[in-house]
């Protein structure tokens, strides 16, 4: 990959949520960080760092629920990789700024 | 089940309160006679849905229901002695209790699984219609679908929960965000199509 991967503040926070809690659907995920992600961008969101290979998603369809099966997103190992770095960059900036 | 109707009806006799204090005697007495009828017919709607088996079902036997309680509703009216507004404010406040007494447990149980039965009055599939009209597969499954997803599910909490409005603002809450989403995909997946045709030109 010749480009350096690149993260908006949404997709790190996404990230950093999948990171720490797991395989997560979006309304769990508005519910958890509300004002930060709305319901209407975060599967557009979702959608794009899918794209960029950060994410991957299944359907996870419980026995005997209504209505369409729910869409689980978890990170994918490029996607730790990723945000893994970004962090590391962000904190040695922070400390060459201090 | 209650139909939301019933609830309505407890606002034409608070209506008819309201105005028997402001008009004069004669139409006060009419008006509160015509609320004391009102309440009692919801009054007897909910005992009679209460102990007559299957009326939560079956809409044959709701209409039984309307019917009786509209009878015995219109013939107590009649026969009680003028009832004074004190009076009147009781039955009022009964028949609420009444209708909240009903609303079991039980009962949403029995709309829980006849939602489950029926995917059919689940809001979304109409939005999810249009995104595959103006989307790829995949769009359309990545994003759009699982919203219409969410907006079903806490569609069905809201009702579970017995909160009629909070589903009505869970619904229009996702539809705007169905929107936001198609507003906000709209241009991504246009330069996707042109830049597909552009690779595709000879």
């Amino acid at each position: 990959m010749d480009e350096i991967p690149r993260l908006s503040r949404k997709e790190r926070l996404i990230l950093e949520l999948l990171i720490n809690q797991g395989e997560m659907y979006g309304l769990e995920m508005v519910k958890t960080v509300p004002h930060d992600l709305k319901r209407g961008t975060v599967y557009v969101t979702l959608g794009r760092m899918a794209d960029k290979g950060y994410v991957d998603s299944r359907q996870a369809k419980e026995p005997g629920d209504p209505g369409l099966p729910k869409r689980l997103f978890r990170a994918t190992g490029h996607g730790q990789r990723v945000f893994q770095a970004w962090e590391l960059a962000r904190t040695a900036m922070v400390e060459g700024l201090v | 089940m209650i139909r939301r109707s019933a609830l309505f009806a407890q606002l034409p006799p608070a209506i008819a309160l309201a105005g028997s204090w402001v008009a004069d005697r004669a139409l006060a007495s009419a008006s509160v006679r015509f609320a004391v009828f009102l309440s009692l017919l919801l009054a007897c709607n909910v005992l009679l849905r209460q102990f007559l088996p299957g009326t939560s079902d079956r809409k044959l036997d709701r209409k039984t229901a309307d019917i009786l309680a509209g009878i015995a509703a219109l013939i107590l009216a009649l026969l009680l002695p003028p009832i004074p507004l004190l009076g009147m404010m009781l039955t009022t406040v009964v028949a609420g209790a009444l209708f909240l007494a009903h609303r079991t447990p039980s009962n949403e149980r029995i709309r829980r699984e006849s939602l489950k039965k029926r995917n059919l009055y689940l809001p979304g599939f109409k939005l999810l219609a249009i995104a595959k009209a103006l989307f790829s597969d995949k769009t359309t499954s990545t994003i759009l679908e699982p919203i219409i997803s969410d907006l079903q599910h806490e569609y069905l909490e809201a009702l579970a929960e017995c909160r009629v409005w909070k589903a009505y603002y869970v619904r229009a809450r996702w539809y705007w965000s169905f929107w936001s989403a198609v507003a906000a995909q709209t241009p991504l997946s246009a330069v996707r199509l042109l830049s597909a045709l552009w690779r595709a030109l000879p």
